[in-house]
């Protein structure tokens, strides 16, 4: 009897019991559903940590600050910084060249005011020397947005402000929680029109001190959650350069925290985690300081493998249960059908082809019951994840992706199936070594 | 066909039954004999013996060429599949398949190619008047309709020996006459021996030999 | 709790289709700088909210297009003589397409001569409109004599802001009243011979004032304009310039 044939046989006999085919398919669904969901949901929780650690940056970013290098900086993650210290056009392209570097971004913060006519300040962000009606001050964070991937930046809500424009901005939850707008509806703030003042230090002819701003109309396209610098409104990179050039160049004696340095900071990707160590020290040579997620992201990732290999130890155990209610199904089955089986062999069947098609048998069981519960474990997990989603939204921080797992699916699916076979091997040989007598009653 | 001092003892209850004592017979090639005695007597037994159904424990058993008692494994499976055709009391059908799927299961073991074995079954599913009825599953047949796909079973890889166990136990007095009447033409046309088991007298006259089983003895006539 | 996302799309659509500045923050073909030159009511003194009330934000807001960038220069109790030394070269250098000026209160409560007033301006309104590269527009003096603020002082009831004291001696109103026509002639003459645009300011208040409402246009110092005020006077600006833009 060939494999097709064998394989007809057995399914047909599957067939022939559908209770109990769907009781034991079930049963392996069920198993191979829970272990998927663990896997998925251990592999989506890794991202969502490790993406919170880097916040929502590459994993091996580094931030270099506009500050003198601490000395025993290369040991902390996120260590004090020294003395001002500015980066220039020069800093940049130095940095560029160290080995290791896949790319450096300028972050070009600015001072502003944010004014959003008609919109009353919150109580508590309320105070301070400007108490008008709907300003509130804050930094404007200017990044090179055809490159915002590569930076700790994610989107809560719209998009990002589109690159090189001048009247698109993204806002934070915290700036729009000084307007009293909660985290929850921070979409609210989408589509409004705020007016952004750079301030300049004057000392007038009467020797008072002024402020002057040079202000830009924007309308907020996004709501984002953004580490690249300490601001509150995310704009484009030649936005945030006027902005801070309108400032630097303010008289010193009245404006001294103006900040100088043309940028704020460089955002250096490293070719992997484990370059990161190497092109921290090379730029603490250089002078500045730096901080990175290396230390952290290491330790994390090494609790949640050992996290994975738990919740996988769990999904075996139920693979290995549901494996053996095959082997006790398919016992049932050789019990039942012992006639049966003498009948194959009266006229002709062989061991092996007795063999085959009991085996062909756990093997189809196995493998239904493993795609039914992959694709159950997708759902479950999604469902999971858009709970987590829901929850995340409510506190204002970004969603978890979940993806499919392609490779995890296909091992699931082959598991199951191979785990069945190896369940069905006993019963099997048992079904094989039956002799042909059993066909007639003696 | 020839059994020469063929001894068969059973483990039982209270210690070993035996079954068959020195029993001693011969059937000529494309004869048709009928092997009758008491119940329990050890006629299936014997039977099982001649299938390959069950291990010859002493004697010897000829079969065409085939010394029976020396076949093992896929050389005796290939005997039950090839040489011998059986034909079951109750009919011996495989539940899950339909009419035409058991007939060609002997076939599909035997490793013939699809076409042809499907084209055989169906050629002999005819001759047993069982065209319309190729797609049903035995549970939807009648008695005499299983007994009939069992036949055509039987002879799907031509075997030169037919071996059927009461066939026509479990059926009523006509349908008996008629099931019996085709296997006969059955044996006519494909020229194969045919011993049937039976403890109806009248069934066993109508063949050309009886073989009477009697305290573990036979007695030919 | 797939709703959230559905919702917030919703939201976010709604919020486009409402925003029409967005689909204008495209046609950003000619970057417009507009800088304010001006005293104490181009700053919005007096007001709660002047970044939200001052005439020049509105203008600013409501008359230019999203991408123009606007530095107001206006230092409070400036006069014309002060603004050329301490708010023009500045406001020169931002390069401005859009300029206005309002400088004249100061300058006639100070008693500084109406021709030398004008000499001022005149260099004030030509270093800023750099050979014509840039729209100057210059208000004239309002009818100063119907301020409270004046009719305080008049009296006798001396009140003096950050911004203003009274005059020594007062000027009686009807002789207020021929400085200001001295002024208004100034500034009109250098207006039509710069190509400046007029923006008529005296003309406005009084047409209001006919509509008896002069008294909620002046804030609580008495001088500086109020709210309404303050809309009133860009709105004035505003449709200077729109006359000027239909008229080329």
């Amino acid at each position: 009897m060939n494999w097709a044939d064998a394989f007809h046989l057995a399914v047909r006999s599957v067939l022939r019991r559908p209770g109990r085919a769907a009781l034991t398919v079930t049963a392996v669904a069920l198993a191979a559903a829970l272990f998927t969901a663990m896997l998925t949901m251990a592999a989506t929780a890794q991202g969502r940590v490790l993406n919170q650690l880097a916040n929502g940056g590459p994993l091996a970013g580094i931030q270099v600050a506009a500050a003198a290098a601490n000395p025993s900086q290369l040991g902390s993650d996120n260590p004090t910084q020294g003395a001002p210290k500015p980066i220039t056009q020069a800093t940049r392209s130095h940095i560029n060249q160290l080995p290791g570097v896949v790319s450096v971004l300028p972050i070009v913060t600015a001072q502003t005011l944010v004014l959003w006519p008609n919109h009353a300040v919150a109580p508590t962000a309320r105070g301070g020397p400007d108490q008008s009606r709907g300003v509130v001050f804050d930094e404007m964070v200017g990044i090179d947005l055809e490159h915002a991937a590569d930076l700790p930046i994610t989107v809560l809500e719209g998009h990002l402000p589109a690159p090189g424009s001048l009247t698109e901005v993204a806002v934070t939850p915290a700036l729009l929680s000084k307007y009293g707008i909660g985290r929850t509806h921070v979409a609210s703030a989408l589509g409004a029109v705020v007016e952004l003042g750079a301030p300049r230090g004057f000392r007038d002819p009467d020797g008072f001190r002024a402020f002057r701003s040079r202000w830009t109309r924007a309308t907020i396209v996004g709501v984002v959650a953004e580490e690249a610098g300490s601001g509150g409104v995310l704009t484009s990179l030649p936005q945030a350069t006027a902005s801070h050039a309108w400032t630097a160049a303010g008289d010193p004696t009245v404006d001294s925290d103006a900040p100088r340095s043309p940028y704020a900071g460089l955002f250096v990707s490293a070719r992997g985690l484990g370059q990161v160590s190497q092109v921290r020290s090379e730029i603490t040579r250089l002078g500045y300081s730096t901080s990175a997620p290396e230390n952290i992201i290491t330790t994390v990732e090494r609790y949640v493998h050992v996290v994975e290999i738990v919740l996988a130890g769990v999904g075996v155990i139920a693979l290995a249960i549901a494996a053996l209610g095959i082997t006790n199904a398919l016992l049932a089955a050789v019990r039942e059908r012992r006639r049966e089986i003498g009948i194959l062999k009266a006229v002709g069947a062989r061991d092996r082809d007795v063999l085959r098609t009991f085996l062909i048998e756990a093997t189809v069981i196995g493998a239904v019951g493993g795609l039914i519960g992959t694709i159950v474990g997708l759902l479950l997990a999604r469902i999971v994840a858009a709970v987590v989603d829901g929850y995340l939204a409510s506190q204002g921080l970004a969603g978890v992706h979940v993806g499919i797992p392609y490779l995890l699916v296909l091992a699931a699916v082959a598991g199951s199936a191979g785990l069945s076979l190896l369940a069905g091997l006993f019963p099997a040989r048992r079904a094989a070594r039956l002799p042909a007598r059993e066909a007639v009653e003696l | 066909m020839a059994g020469m001092s063929l001894c068969h003892r059973y483990p039982g209850p209270n210690g070993e039954v035996s079954v068959l004592e020195g029993a001693t017979f011969e059937v000529p090639a494309g004869g048709y004999a009928a092997l009758v005695g008491a119940s329990g007597a050890g006629k299936t037994t014997l039977l099982a013996l001649i299938g390959g159904l069950e291990r010859v424990q002493s004697g010897s058993l000829m079969v065409g060429e085939h010394q029976v008692a020396a076949l093992k494994g896929d050389a005796l499976a290939a005997y039950r599949r090839m040489t011998v055709g059986f034909i079951f009391q109750n009919f011996g059908l495989l539940e899950a398949l339909n009419a035409l799927e058991n007939v060609e299961m002997a076939a599909v073991l035997a490793g013939e190619r699809t076409v042809a074995r499907r084209a055989r079954a169906r050629e002999l599913l005819g001759s047993v008047g069982m065209s319309h009825r190729l797609g049903h599953r035995p549970a939807a047949l009648s008695g005499g309709e299983r007994q009939r796909v069992a036949i055509a079973r039987a002879l799907v890889n031509r075997p030169r020996l037919v071996l059927a166990d009461e066939p026509t136990g479990n059926l009523d007095a006509d349908t008996s006459e008629e099931v019996m009447r085709l296997l006969e033409s059955l044996r006519e046309e494909h020229g194969c021996t045919l011993l049937v088991v039976t403890h109806d007298k009248v069934l066993a006259r109508r063949a050309s030999g009886l073989l009477a089983l009697d305290r573990g003895r036979i007695h030919a006539s | 709790m797939r709703v959230l996302p559905i919702l917030a799309g919703a939201l976010l659509l709604a919020a486009c289709t409402s925003a029409p500045q967005t689909s204008k923050a495209g046609s950003t073909s000619k970057p417009v700088v507009y800088v304010a030159v001006g005293a104490s009511e181009s700053v919005g003194v007096g007001l709660t909210d002047p970044l939200v009330g001052a005439w020049t934000q509105r203008f600013y807001r409501d008359s230019l297009k999203p991408s123009a960038v606007f530095v107001n220069m206006a230092v409070p109790a400036s006069t014309a003589m002060q603004a050329l030394q301490a708010q023009v070269p500045t406001a020169a250098s931002l390069k401005p397409t859009v300029a206005t000026v309002w400088l004249n209160v100061n300058d006639v409560f100070d008693g500084v001569d109406p021709v030398v007033y004008g000499r001022q301006l005149r260099s004030i309104v030509s270093t800023l409109s750099r050979g014509g590269a840039a729209t100057v527009l210059v208000a004239n003096t309002p009818p100063l004599q119907l301020l409270p603020g004046y009719l305080n002082c008049l009296s006798g009831q001396e009140r003096a802001t950050r911004t203003f004291s009274c005059p020594t001696p007062v000027p009686t109103a009807t002789a207020l009243q021929a400085v200001v026509a001295a002024y208004n002639a100034q500034i009109a003459s250098v207006t039509s011979s710069t190509g400046a645009l007029l923006v008529n300011l005296n003309a406005a208040y009084t047409a209001a004032e006919r509509g008896g409402t002069t008294a909620s246009l002046v804030g609580p110092d008495g001088i500086n304009p109020s709210n309404a005020g303050q809309a009133l006077v860009a709105h004035a600006f505003a449709a200077a310039l729109a006359r000027a833009h239909s008229a080329s």
